[in-house]
């Protein structure tokens, strides 16, 4: 699949977070995106958009996204889910690990970080 | 990035699938438990100390070496003596990884060399060093021991400042009493069985240049993005110190959302001290509650104990 044609969910509590992804993600010929501020609103629009690629966040209000992946991954098994957080302790990473996660991304980052993981994602990305 | 697990590092480059970097970190738990064996040797502990410490690790959440220090058999210098007789944490990954044949000795040794070369230096810098410096001064007002986390977490927060708002920046006396009147504001606690809550202030036109700055934007009014601004710089600092407490000290913490406050009162009870540093474009003021010593800290009038760190005076709160 190409990056233009991926629906992208990205979840944070934080506008800014969320706007400097996207520019990065923009970069890469990203189009089309969801936005979540929290795990309840990632959660359901998980299941009502079917995104192909999720960036979650995990400190969050409401709902964290630990428990937001957790949910996420029993509801799709094959859900494409990178961990962005500046919470990369070993607890979370293990967390994590437990439900298959692509990838955790450890902010701050850069664009060549996020680009490490989207290349095994989408064919256009190198 | 400034710091990251070997695990995740790896996981990351594609070397490893999630479910075997699970096992290996599960495995690389238990090598660590042998503290307990390593401070025997070493005459650091009994072994009743070590059986004593082992059953309150099975009803309190505190790795080995933290209990130990709670019950004072050990000193955190004792402590940090023989963590140092133990290989990093990712040297036990790597040799977990390699005997199961996960990955080939020379990939280890390869990616080790990057993920060294990447986040295992220590900065050595003017600026760095005098955020060890600046630190520690205020770790001695107020009494806390030279090795206590909070010296980790202010020179922490010193080393954030320089990295991503400048290193133009200027640090007031520590006050320890009074009140603070909140202009614009973000706090967020680090969950421990000691945590800090630290909390971001100050006024609205200063934090738009501290946007423009830590964005690398150009902002003109206060909007939900430099609001953001001031929520994503404690959340990027408490994250890092959280991390390196796991990385370093096996420590596990966790973090309560960033809450923005737009206004009010607070007053700077026994448990709080406030820090100023003065930019060019205005006064950041953190707040930070933690528990401290019952000791009494120093007044503030001293002027001994200014720790401005360009030798100047600055005012009383």
């Amino acid at each position: 699949m190409n990056i233009s044609d991926a629906k992208i969910l990205l979840v944070d509590d934080s506008a800014l977070a969320r706007r400097m992804t996207k520019k990065i993600l923009d970069a890469f010929g990203a189009k089309t995106y969801l936005e979540a501020s929290d795990g309840i609103e990632a959660v359901r629009l998980y299941k009502e958009e079917h995104p192909d690629l999720v960036l979650l966040d995990i400190v969050m209000p409401e709902k964290d996204g630990l428990a937001a992946g957790d949910e996420i991954s029993a509801f799709d098994p094959d859900a494409n889910i990178i961990y962005v957080s500046s919470a990369g302790t070993q607890s979370n990473l293990e967390h994590v690990l437990g439900n298959g996660s692509r990838g955790f991304i450890q902010k701050p980052f850069t664009s060549d970080d996020l680009k490490l993981l989207l290349k095994y994602e989408f064919d256009d990305v190198e | 990035m400034f710091t990251q697990l070997f695990g995740g590092y790896l996981l990351n480059q594609g070397i490893i699938s999630p479910r075997d970097l699970m096992g290996a970190m599960q495995e690389e738990a238990k090598t660590r438990k042998k503290l307990g064996a390593l401070a025997v040797h070493f005459g650091y502990l009994t072994p009743d100390q070590v059986e004593e410490i082992r059953v309150l690790q099975t009803h309190e959440d505190l790795p080995f070496g933290e209990l130990a220090i709670k019950k004072g058999y050990l000193t955190r210098k004792d402590l940090d003596e023989l963590l140092t007789c133990q290989p990093p944490q990712y040297m036990l990954l790597g040799q977990i990884l390699t005997e199961k044949n996960l990955i080939s000795d020379e990939l280890f040794c390869t990616m080790l060399a990057n993920y060294q070369r990447q986040y295992d230096q220590e900065h050595t810098d003017d600026d760095f060093a005098s955020a060890g410096e600046i630190s520690q001064s205020i770790c001695q007002y107020l009494n806390l021991p030279a090795d206590d986390h909070m010296s980790d977490f202010l020179k922490l927060l010193f080393r954030n400042l320089v990295r991503f708002i400048g290193t133009d920046f200027t640090v007031g006396e520590v006050v320890t009493g009074g009140m603070i009147t909140l202009a614009r504001s973000s706090s967020q606690t680090v969950i421990h069985d000691r945590p800090i809550t630290l909390t971001i202030e100050m006024a609205e036109n200063t934090a738009i240049e501290f946007a423009n700055r830590y964005v690398a934007e150009e902002f003109n009014v206060f909007d939900e993005f430099v609001a953001a601004s001031l929520e994503d710089f404690i959340n990027l600092h408490n994250g890092l110190f959280i991390v390196n407490m796991s990385k370093d000290f096996g420590l596990e913490m966790q973090l309560t959302a960033p809450q923005s406050i737009y206004s009010g009162a607070v007053s700077i009870t026994g448990n709080s001290f406030l820090l100023t540093t003065t930019y060019p474009f205005g006064d950041i003021r953190f707040l930070i509650s933690a528990n401290l010593p019952e000791k009494k800290k120093k007044k503030t009038e001293e002027k001994s104990n200014d720790i401005s760190k360009d030798e100047t005076t600055s005012e009383n709160q």
